[in-house]
């Protein structure tokens, strides 16, 4: 007897139980139980030889005794029941409800393991990578710098217009400027600047080379720092021998002693006195050696490359310290202080240093919120391809007198569970890969502000745990509801062909989120390999880039220094298996410089590139000499001066005319120089960048400098050490800092793009083998609830390709339309990842072809396999269960 | 004779709630079990034992839902709770010492 078909029973008990004046629920369920019993006694009365209406008379006989009845059930009406009919409308509080629907959800879940693991499973990929992803987000973009915690620090920068750029050049104001600045504005608690410069150190055995940094009066003032011994630099300061030093290097060195303050630093150039010690948190800069600003000339001109920051007064705010120094510039621009037509430009600290870092952590936490979408729609729609088992049991329990709502909650109450369990697993597994996230960003994050799940990332992923559940349960909750109501009014389970239809929409939106994530990293991995096929002008492979530097005290260093490397040159150069070597002064990828040279017969002056080179250098790089000829050991200083330019500049400054014997010079004080040799052209600092104008001058004839040695090899691998063991015993105490092959600086500059291609690839090939999951078991559903179809087409006749055309016809139309939705979807939002791009556009066309038919090819894959098993249905025992 | 309706009465509980000790049952084999093991001598018709199903539910001794089994007709089943076990096993006690007691007042045990 279907069950919500009424009782022969019923009138008879509703007449005995309506004394008791229960509430419809309890009155219901009572009756459905009194009618079971009575449905037995009569059998067993039947089963006794009684006649039918004997047995009936005497089974009504057991509901007699009214006044008992009446009487023992108002005690159940009067107090707070506890029997509660699974789905009847909900009379206890909410939090036994609540308390109730989860230990329904949880039989519920165990009674379908597979579905439970494969929907946790697809849960945990989501939200872990979800989770990981806003821990980054956290730390980079949310959290404010650790050692700005009330977010007063500011970059203050001058700004230059520039007509043919986007944006303005900014660069750092002059040390005066910096000076006025500090003292005649009232914005500013204090303001202070900092350079990182190269230091030669000359403790211990052989010499060190190291980065420190040259700070103002006001410097440390403006971090709140305060020293842990000695004091921090004062206006006295300025270009004295005189050094603070780290809390860690004080440790290493002196143990933490309080007198090494007033012990001396041997450097290069001088002895240094340390007159403090920074405290052991201080994380702003890693340096162990910080030194008073050196007053040089060159420092009296904006962008001699210091940063300048600033401390906002309580209250201020960076809009109104912009208004305020923009103010006060005007001024010192009358003055002549500050520089003509320039303007400044005061930007948050947190807010400047993560504009690089913005756009990408976005992007990635957006490809995850994609992720997430995916498995949400992946778990919706296997709830609602196992709704079939699940209608029957809704509509018993509408029958009891569930209202709708009451299932709806049951059914939320079993989504929401599984995503937190699902939250759980991702939280754990994002806490497992995060060191490996964290390896592959294309990112540098300092060590202090190293993402971590810790208790916000938690909350978040709980909180995203339940949102998915909400918003993947209600579809199927609100759908498998309405069907249990129609199970109630008689109405059948629902048509099968509007289950088909909705399993081929969750299809369509699957593909189409799958396709998305596809097309973006396609695009990235097409920007990486244009380019990566940028011919860069020269050839790095088999090249060792040897950083090697004399240590030079006392006179006549200029001299020194060129003899020092024309030694180590021929000393290099000499090694079987070295065929050419050369150096300069910018390495490239490593290094670039800009100035500007005056042409002859013209009265312009070029802003170029200019390096600084010795003969044999072009040949270790392989840079063609396309015309005329590389420099040689006889351009000497006392030669007429040389130099060779790249094509680029030949065409610039004299057009298609041939650039040999022209001229140029660096400045009205320097000799003009005669192009001897045009140059390939190179990209000399990153191949994204457009090539530069080149000018190489001869080392011999340029003022001296630091050079670095380029050595081509036929085998560079056993080269270092040999090399090593060369140079040492060089007329000059020498300083051998490394030795790198070319590789990989160059390829250390694709490095953040690689590592972005790959992040994206990983998400896209997760986004796809969920798609092609959720496509796998929908059509294995499919299969499932159409066995006995199946099996009457096949008794009928029907061939194995028109078995399978039937199943698969209800999904192939939805990964087609998924496809067509998710290139159209990538188009339309294509400019979101054009500033990522490079050597491609965001329609291009190869990209979104080729990724469509991948995804098309696997996803049918995912379909047929299947689908094959329904060729596998023995038609009759698919008869038999019919 | 049929038992005094009062001590009928006293003993219901103990009697429902032994019988679901072992194994869950619905109402009507509770009923059927009541009188197949007494003899006859004690009989609950379903007016007085349903109500008191579901006053030991209400204190929580019992917990009843509700079961379908292939080729059979769905019934609520009553099985024991954790509660329920205490009590049975309070009410064994009382029961028993009140049994003895009666006897040796009554004279009803062995010399």
């Amino acid at each position: 007897m279907p069950e919500h078909t009424r009782s022969p029973w019923d009138d008879e008990i509703r007449r005995r139980l309506a004394a008791a004046r229960l509430d419809p629920a309890t009155e219901l369920e009572i009756a459905r139980e009194l009618a079971q019993h009575l449905d037995d006694r009569f059998d067993d009365l039947r089963a006794s030889g009684f006649d039918a209406d004997d047995a009936r008379r005497r089974a009504l006989a057991d509901l007699d005794d009214d006044d008992v009845m009446r009487r023992e059930l108002a005690r159940i009406r009067r107090r707070e029941s506890t029997i509660v009919p699974a789905g009847a409308p909900s009379r206890g509080s909410w939090l036994s409800d609540a308390w109730q629907d989860t230990r329904y959800a949880t039989r519920v879940l165990i009674a379908s393991r597979g579905f439970t693991a494969m929907a946790i499973f697809t849960l945990a990929l989501g939200i872990g990578a979800t989770t990981a992803i806003f821990s980054v987000v956290k730390s980079v973009l949310l959290s404010p710098l650790p050692y700005d915690p009330d977010g007063r620090l500011v970059r203050v920068l001058l700004t230059l217009p520039a007509p043919d750029r986007p944006q303005p050049r900014r660069m750092s104001p002059s040390l005066p400027a910096i000076r006025e600045l500090r003292d005649r504005n009232d914005v500013l608690d204090s303001i202070g600047a900092w350079i990182g410069i190269p230091l030669t150190l000359l403790e211990g055995g052989s010499p060190e080379r190291v980065t420190s940094i040259e700070v103002t009066p006001g410097f440390f003032e403006t971090l709140n720092i305060r020293p842990t011994a000695g004091r921090t630099f004062d206006e006295s300061d300025v270009s004295e021998p005189v050094v603070i030093i780290s809390h860690g290097y004080w440790q290493r060195k002196y143990g933490g002693d309080p007198a090494a303050l007033g012990r001396t630093i041997r450097t290069l150039n001088g002895d240094r006195t340390i007159v403090g010690v920074l405290p052991p948190d201080f994380s702003f800069i890693r340096s162990d050696f910080w030194l008073p600003i050196a007053d040089l000339p060159v420092r009296g001109r904006a962008g001699w490359g210091g940063n300048v920051i600033g401390r906002l007064k309580q209250g201020v705010g960076v809009q109104a310290a912009q208004t305020s120094l923009s103010r006060l510039t005007g001024q010192l621009e009358a003055e002549g202080i500050w520089t003509k037509e320039a303007g400044v430009e005061v930007a948050g600290l947190h807010a400047w240093n993560v504009q690089t870092a913005r756009p990408t952590v976005l992007m990635l936490f957006s490809a995850t919120g994609f992720i997430l979408l995916l498995a949400c729609v992946n778990v919706g729609g296997l709830m609602v391809a196992r709704g079939a088992e699940r209608v029957r049991e809704l509509g018993i329990r509408a029958s009891l007198g569930a209202s709708r709502s009451r299932l709806v909650r049951q059914l939320l109450t079993e989504s929401v569970l599984l995503s937190i369990c699902g939250g759980v697993a991702g939280a754990c597994l994002a806490w497992l890969t995060l060191n490996l996230l964290i390896s592959t960003l294309p990112l540098s994050i300092p060590a202090d502000m190293q993402p971590e799940i810790d208790a916000p990332v938690l909350a978040f992923a709980m909180a995203v745990s339940a949102i998915s559940g909400c918003l993947f349960g209600l579809l199927p909750a609100f759908r498998l509801t309405r069907r249990g109501e129609a199970v109630v009014k008689g109405g059948g389970s629902g048509s099968a062909i509007t289950s088909r239809r909705f399993a081929g929409g969750m299809v369509l939106v699957q593909a189409a989120l799958a396709v998305m994530l596809l097309v973006g990293a396609s695009l990235m991995v097409r920007s990486l390999q244009r380019l990566l096929a940028i011919d860069l002008g020269f050839q790095p492979e088999g090249v060792l880039a040897i950083a090697v530097h004399p240590v030079l005290i006392g006179e006549d260093r200029d001299v020194r220094r060129s003899n020092f490397y024309r030694e180590a040159i021929d000393r290099v150069a000499a090694m079987a298996s070295v065929t050419a070597v050369g150096a300069i002064d910018t390495l490239p990828f490593d290094s670039v410089s800009y100035s500007s040279v005056e042409v002859e017969g013209t009265s312009q002056s070029v802003d170029v590139s200019p390096r600084v080179i010795t003969p044999g250098y072009l040949e270790a790089m392989n840079i063609t000499v396309k015309a005329g000829r590389a420099l040689t050991w006889a351009d000497r200083a006392d030669s007429p001066c040389v130099v060779i330019v790249n094509e680029q500049t030949g065409k610039k400054l004299w057009g298609d005319a041939s650039p040999l014997g022209r001229r140029l010079r660096r400045n009205a004080k320097s000799p003009w120089c005669e192009v001897v040799g045009v140059a390939q052209d190179t990209r000399h600092f990153s191949r994204e960048a457009p090539v530069l104008l080149e000018v190489y001058f001869a080392a011999q004839q340029s003022r001296s400098t630091e050079l670095t040695l380029v050595a081509r090899g036929t085998n560079i691998e056993p080269l270092p050490a040999l090399i090593r063991a060369r140079l040492s015993g060089l007329p000059e105490p020498t300083l051998l800092q490394r030795i790198t092959p070319m590789t990989h600086l160059v390829n250390r500059s694709a490095e953040q793009r690689q590592q972005r291609a790959q992040l994206l690839s990983a998400l896209g090939g997760i986004g796809v083998l969920l798609a092609c999951v959720g496509i796998f078991s929908l059509t294995a559903y499919a299969v499932a609830r159409r066995t006995q179809e199946i099996g009457v087409r096949i008794a009928l006749g029907a061939s194995s390709r028109r078995v399978l055309q039937s199943v698969m016809s209800g999904f192939v139309p939805a990964i087609f339309g998924g496809v067509v939705l998710g290139l159209f979807a990538s188009w339309a939002g294509g400019r979101a990842l054009e500033s990522y791009l490079f050597g491609v556009t965001p329609t291009d066309p190869p990209t979104l072809a080729s990724v469509a038919l991948l995804f098309i090819a696997i996803a049918l894959l995912a379909c047929y396999l299947p689908a094959r098993r329904a060729l596998k249905v023995d038609p009759v025992v698919a008869l038999r269960a019919e | 004779m049929t038992a005094d309706r009062e001590l009928k009465k006293g003993s219901a509980e103990l009697l429902i709630l032994s019988l679901v000790e072992a194994r869950q049952r619905h109402g009507y084999d509770i009923g059927k079990l009541i009188e197949s093991r007494s003899g006859g001598e004690l009989r609950f018709s379903a007016a007085g034992l349903y109500p008191l199903l579901y006053r030991l539910e209400q204190r929580g001794w019992l917990e009843g839902r509700w079961i379908e089994r292939t080729g059979q007709r769905r019934r609520r089943y009553y099985r024991l709770t954790k509660e329920g076990r205490k009590v049975l096993a309070q009410q064994r006690t009382a029961w028993r010492n009140f049994v003895s007691a009666i006897n040796r007042v009554a004279g009803l045990e062995n010399a």
